[in-house]
């Protein structure tokens, strides 16, 4: 097995941007369809729906999404109950061949889905581009995975005796995905989940269902049984919880907000009357991200990396930047230079190429960033702000850099995503570190410099999940940068590596006596 | 043998002994950096941290700063402390080894490295050895060396670095400007994903800088930079011509011979060169960027867009130089190089086609295998030196990181102790 990541496409070739130009096309004439919710082997059509609109042109219907009821949480539950033993003796190459044909309809696809992506979540054509491609990357990586896990014999054997290990599905469970990377992160869980043998509902956010349906779609067609995955859109509070909370449900897989993430644990661990198990919760939640500028960085590394970070996808990734500490000798070169690199970023719709900086994904999305922005003047000294360019009707929040902030201000504490940055000074790389570490997330952080030491000895003590050096703090790759968050970023296994599977899975050990009476 | 294939050779030797000649008197006038330079460069672990601390000592800004970065990058004990900087404490009594003394005799030896390949920080200072090589019988182009450009307000900046040269170039040299410029350092973003955004930036600066050099009778060359920058390159260069210059010819572009699709590309400029009827000036190189290609293309399971071959560049260079030289009345050509054989071939190639003279030159690095260049003017062959104008030390730098992200490329430096050496580093 040798996994190879799926490369991005090279819009330096005029070919693949003209491709990318006509999937945008042909998607408009079918923007404004409903889609319905997958319950069992049928096509849900509800009573209530969802508009769905474009977040660069709010006027534009994407889609009518099917808003579930209770009734329908109670029909993919029996669903999913009822499919589970017959989905989990499917043998494991079987599994993984239906996940390398999805991987193959979505390579198939790709343009496509990333249109959608552009379409329903404002995504540019690069970062649309390069979720379609992860996405292939997890099926294609957990699938390989599983085979490996499944030759390990980890145990040892002594003469008269048999020990087995067998690992098994811990049965139906949901998935809860959040709308800032569409599909590969609800790709990643599902994948992993179906791969061990779990039978998963998809939760998908209410901002991403369209190009989430795809995805449960794509899956049904390369081979996964209706009952084994099903489709739920909906409202989170009419829904979400009450998958949680069933004892149907053996597990949660979610990435999304703190506050959501805390109540999923929350809600999970209460027993119901006749529940004879503990849930398993894994949860990804956010963080506020710091990249350290130490005073001998490569500047024009620095600025780029730093933009990249955070306003890339208008700062709306767990992983993006939002705290930048530089020391004192650099601090007003560097903030001089990403000032004018900000100002420089092209704002626009998520359909123009030339879009760096694209739309929130929604009004409520719109006006949590402003009022943070205006907590932001009141806590420090707005910097920069960006103007937007004339015509724009889309979910537009320009970008924000702050000085003179404070480590205790909110929004130097607070995940904000949006295209806002806290900027900070320290007088000693030992400052930096210790105002970098001193927030409750530990999801992803940076550092520029070119002192060898410095660089050890951040790697030592910048405790967050994954840590980049001399380079942008987003864009982990499948299987090169396993990822996620420790302390409040997140519970559970980085995902694209490979411990992650172990999650969906609960072990037993069998041990026989070979010797017989009388040898 | 071919007769061709002779020829080429008598006058590869013919340099090649001209080459030895001179190398002397090179080595004369730069003999103390030399030496430097083959003790930092002779030891291959030492050579890239070596790279790595000029890298980074343009932003060191306080002698402490610099001492720590000395002990770090250089943990050993006097014994092994890198010998560029004993060389330049030899000049300090021990008695003043203090944290100033020692991070200026640091400075020193890298202001003393960065003069070999740079001709000065301002054309002014520059303009004592590029008169001696005007003096010389050299021809002269000069790029300005700079930061990466991340913004607009940069890329005003270098434009406005680049119109200052212009009308200040007659009061330091007697030949008509002649400058190269990256297209990148004029605008931010400057992504081929948006070609028609990156015209919007690019092309009110370049024309600016074009129309400036017109007026002084000057001739401007567009430099190539990474492979993905090649098509929006060329595009853009094309459009300006197109668009607003109908009639110019004191414009180059240049090809990249170590690109695998670089003979389809030459092949379709000429066609276009040819339609439009008045001929530019192609300046055929190696390319650069090859180690930072390769990398990229295996980091993205791209197709590598190079040959991963020397022997396959070589070759190529040579196909193009024939097609180049064939279709002298639609290009002027400017053959890049400092291997002599390529040179050699250039010169038997345009022999047999009647080439008239002024209608094709070498070009050679400023600082690299000077001898070279000598040799080849005596020739009787029209020599550009593209020199490479910045402040010493981060202009020191700036060279520096090309050569890490081009680890192979170190002979480029190295290639300076060895006369007629042949060489990988390429404009």
């Amino acid at each position: 097995m040798s996994f190879k990541n799926e490369p991005l496409t090279d819009f330096s070739i005029a070919a693949n941007r003209a491709a990318f130009q006509e999937a945008l096309a042909r998607l408009r004439s079918s923007l404004g369809r409903k889609i319905p919710l997958l319950i069992g082997s049928q096509q849900i059509l509800p009573h209530q729906w969802m508009p769905r609109r474009n977040p660069s042109h709010p006027n534009e219907l994407v889609g009518l999404i099917a808003r579930a009821e209770s009734i329908h949480t109670d029909q993919v539950l029996a669903q999913a109950e009822s499919a589970f033993p017959a989905w989990r003796r499917v043998p494991l190459p079987e599994r993984a061949a239906i996940l390398q044909r999805a991987a193959r309809r979505l390579r198939e696809r790709r343009f496509e889905l990333a249109a959608w992506e552009v379409m329903e979540v404002g995504k540019n054509w690069v970062e649309a581009d390069a979720d379609v491609a992860e996405a292939i990357d997890y099926l294609h990586y957990y699938a390989d995975q599983m085979l490996q896990l499944q030759d390990q014999a980890p145990l040892a054997q002594v003469p008269g005796e048999r020990n087995l290990y067998r690992r098994e599905p811990l049965g139906p469970g949901v998935v809860i995905s959040p709308w800032n990377f569409p599909l590969a992160i609800l790709t990643g869980m599902t994948a992993a989940a179906l791969i061990t043998g779990n039978c998963v509902i998809l939760k998908p956010a209410e901002q991403s269902s369209i190009v989430a349906f795809h995805l449960a779609q794509i899956l049904r067609e390369s081979g996964v049984p209706p009952g084994a995955l099903q489709f739920l859109s909906g409202m989170g509070k009419e829904i979400g919880e009450a998958l949680v909370r069933s004892e149907k449900i053996r597990w949660i897989a979610f990435t999304g907000s703190r506050e959501v993430g805390l109540k999923i644990l929350h809600t999970a661990s209460e027993l119901a009357p006749t529940q004879g198990f503990v849930k398993r919760v894994i949860a990804e939640m956010g963080g506020k991200n710091a990249i350290l500028i130490d005073q001998d960085a490569d500047l024009d590394e620095a600025v780029l990396g730093v933009a990249a970070s955070a306003f890339g996808y208008s700062g709306q990734k767990c992983s993006a930047c939002s705290r930048v500490i530089a020391l004192r000798p650099i601090l007003e070169r560097f903030l001089d230079r990403l000032i004018q690199t900000t100002q420089s970023l092209p704002i626009g719709n998520g359909e123009d190429p030339s879009t760096v900086i694209g739309p929130l994904v929604d009004e409520a999305a719109k006006e949590k960033v402003l009022r943070f922005i205006e907590i932001g003047k009141s806590e420090g000294r707005l910097a920069f702000q960006g103007t937007l360019p004339a015509g724009l009707q889309g979910f537009f929040v320009p970008p924000a850099i702050f000085t003179d902030v404070k480590p205790e201000n909110k929004i130097a504490r607070e995940e904000i995503f949006g295209p806002v940055l806290a900027v900070m000074a320290a007088d000693s790389f030992e400052e930096a570190l210790e105002i970098a570490n001193n927030v409750p997330y530990a999801l992803t952080g940076g550092l520029y410099s070119r002192s060898p030491r410095h660089i050890e000895q951040a790697a030592e003590e910048f405790r967050v999940g994954n840590l980049y050096i001399n380079r942008k703090i987003t864009g982990a790759v499948v299987g090169r940068q396993p990822f996620g968050g420790l302390r409040l970023s997140g519970i559970g296994y980085k995902a694209g590596g490979p411990d992650y599977l172990l999650q969906f899975l609960q072990a037993r050990t069998i041990t026989e006596n070979t010797t017989r009476h009388g040898f | 043998m071919d007769p061709t294939e002779a020829q080429i050779r008598e006058i590869e030797r013919q340099l090649y002994t001209s080459a030895q000649a001179q190398w002397n008197e090179v080595w004369r006038s730069h003999r103390w950096e030399f030496q430097v330079l083959r003790w930092c460069l002779g030891d291959p672990a030492l050579r890239t941290r070596i790279l790595r601390f000029i890298d980074c000592l343009p932003a060191l800004t306080d002698a402490r700063d610099v001492i720590r970065h000395l002990r770090e990058y250089f943990p050993e004990r006097e014994g092994r402390l890198p010998a560029a900087l004993r060389l330049g404490l030899a000049a300090t009594r021990p008695s003043l080894l203090t944290a100033p003394a020692v991070a200026a005799a640091t400075r020193r030896v890298a202001t003393g490295m960065a003069r070999l390949f740079l001709a000065g920080a301002t054309l002014e200072d520059a303009a004592g050895p590029l008169r001696q090589m005007e003096t010389s019988g050299f021809r002269i182009t000069v790029d300005l060396l700079g930061e990466t450009t991340v913004s607009q307000a940069e890329a005003d900046r270098y434009t406005t670095s680049y119109l200052e040269l212009i009308q200040r170039w007659s009061s330091s040299l007697a030949s008509p400007v002649h400058l190269s410029l990256k297209l990148s350092s004029l605008a931010f973003p400057f992504d081929p994903i948006d070609p028609e955004a990156a015209w919007r930036q690019a092309a009110p600066r370049l024309k600016s800088i074009f129309q400036a050099t017109l007026d002084k009778g000057g001739f401007l060359n567009i430099d190539m930079e990474q492979y993905s920058l090649r098509d929006l390159t060329l595009l853009l260069t094309q459009r300006l011509l197109e668009e607003y210059f109908p009639s110019a010819s004191s414009i180059g572009v240049v090809i990249q011979a170590y690109l695998k699709d670089s003979e389809e590309v030459t092949r379709r400029f000429i066609q276009w060169a040819k339609q439009r009827g008045t001929p530019i000036t192609v300046r055929l190189v190696r390319g650069a960027y090859w180690d930072s290609e390769v990398i990229q293309a295996r980091q993205r399971e791209w197709p590598c867009p190079v040959y991963t071959e020397k022997r396959e560049t070589d070759a190529c260079f040579e196909r193009l130089t024939d097609l180049l030289l064939e279709n002298h009345p639609h290009v002027r050509i400017a053959v890049a190089t400092h291997n002599l054989r390529s040179i050699a071939r250039a010169i038997v190639r345009s022999r047999q086609l009647k080439v008239p003279q002024e209608r094709w030159e070498c070009q050679v690095l400023y600082g690299v295998n000077e001898a070279v260049h000598r040799a080849v003017l005596r020739f009787g062959v029209p020599v550009r030196v593209y020199t490479p104008i910045g402040e010493l030390i981060p202009g020191m730098a700036y060279l520096v990181r090309r050569i890490l992200e081009n680890t192979s490329q170190t002979s480029f430096l190295a290639a300076g102790l060895i006369p007629a050496e042949e060489l990988s580093y390429e404009l």
